[in-house]
């Protein structure tokens, strides 16, 4: 138990590093003209993968009650939700960044609830936490509607309404102490946001043809 | 009255129980019974005001976030996020008693500031987006 936790607790680390410098370039890469669409295809593949792995670090070490570690893993995850933040920002301005990142923080709020009432056993906060993400998914998608016309709101709501389960998925694990079943569902948790990402970057680009080359 | 709600399309005009140091608190509970009705129904109340201002919802933004009016200016919100938000007076912290409601896109809703000062507001469902209104 101890080597999985420590094993956990590294590839969280490596992640959050490797995540740092690929949302730093990404964010300044948006910001010049001409970037590719397989920069921003991959920047933001990075940004929402580095998101599941950050916050599974910070959920597990919540419910292991390592109270240091899931301070590191919370704030590495509001960097990366900052991360993000600039990523919306580069390409609809400072405005819709300002207005992102309270959003997205949001929905991290709700998973913390949601975390708190596994640890404590506690059905009503964890059904709350639930309602709260599913009502979240339809502001999410109500945001992204706006900003872009390719992006219906139901598909975006949709879409991360599956991000929340799986990431609920992770945390159900966590909590069983099964460690397989937790990195699998960490695996496929990471894996979903591919299905967010590739749809946002290419509406994006569908978007703003002029500022993305087509590569 | 020192100020009225006027509706468009889809307007709800919540009008919240409580003390407020805003003239807004006073304009509202000034509003007659006969004329809130009025609100609810979508037509227009009292004498119009000139001159009018618009603000856009969208993308979780009030654009413009502030807005420099002279007294007597009415002031028309326009949702166009697909997604409820309010016009609610105050702050998070200090909720005024004044809110307008947009349940979805294409909903508008107006109020006109007959008093000078400065006007803050807020969504209740998104209390991260501020809006404010200077009023001359």
């Amino acid at each position: 138990m101890k080597i999985a936790c420590e094993k956990f607790v590294g590839a969280a680390v490596m992640v959050a590093l490797l995540g740092a410098y690929t949302a730093s370039a990404f964010a300044a890469e948006m910001n010049h003209h001409g970037a590719m669409s397989s920069d921003l295809r991959t920047g933001l593949n990075s940004l929402f993968r580095e998101h599941v792995f950050l916050a599974a670090g910070a959920t597990g070490a919540a419910l292991a009650g390592r109270d240091g570690e899931f301070k590191a893993a919370a704030g590495a995850l509001d960097g990366n939700s900052i991360d993000i933040a600039k990523a919306i920002g580069a390409v609809y301005g400072a405005g819709a960044e300002q207005a992102f990142l309270p959003l997205w923080r949001k929905h991290i709020g709700f998973v913390v609830d949601y975390t708190v009432g596994v640890a404590t056993k506690d059905d009503a906060k964890k059904n709350k936490a639930v309602t709260d993400l599913v009502q979240y998914t339809q502001d999410f998608g109500a945001f992204l509607a706006s900003a872009n016309p390719n992006l219906p709101k139901d598909v975006v709501a949709n879409l991360v309404k599956d991000h929340v389960l799986t990431l609920k998925d992770v945390i159900d694990a966590q909590a069983t102490g099964d460690m397989n079943k937790t990195f699998m569902a960490i695996r496929s948790a990471a894996g979903h946001m591919g299905m967010i990402a590739d749809p946002l970057a290419a509406a994006i680009v569908k978007q703003f043809p002029e500022r993305f080359a087509n590569r | 009255m020192k100020g009225h709600w006027r509706s468009a399309a889809v307007l709800t005009a919540s009008v919240l129980a409580g003390s407020s140091p805003l003239h807004a608190h006073e304009d509202c509970d000034d509003i007659p019974q006969k004329q809130r009705a009025v609100v609810a129904s979508g037509e227009s109340v009292g004498p119009r005001s000139q001159p009018a201002a618009a603000v856009t919802i969208q993308l979780c933004q009030y654009q413009p976030g502030q807005l420099e009016i002279k007294a007597g200016t009415t002031v028309t919100w326009v949702n166009q996020d697909d997604i409820r938000h309010t016009v609610t007076l105050g702050t998070p912290e200090r909720q005024e008693n004044v809110s307008l409601d947009f349940p979805a896109k294409g909903a508008t809703a107006s109020y006109t500031f007959d008093r000078p000062g400065v006007y803050e507001y807020f969504c209740d469902r998104h209390p991260a987006m501020r809006g404010q209104i200077h009023v001359q």
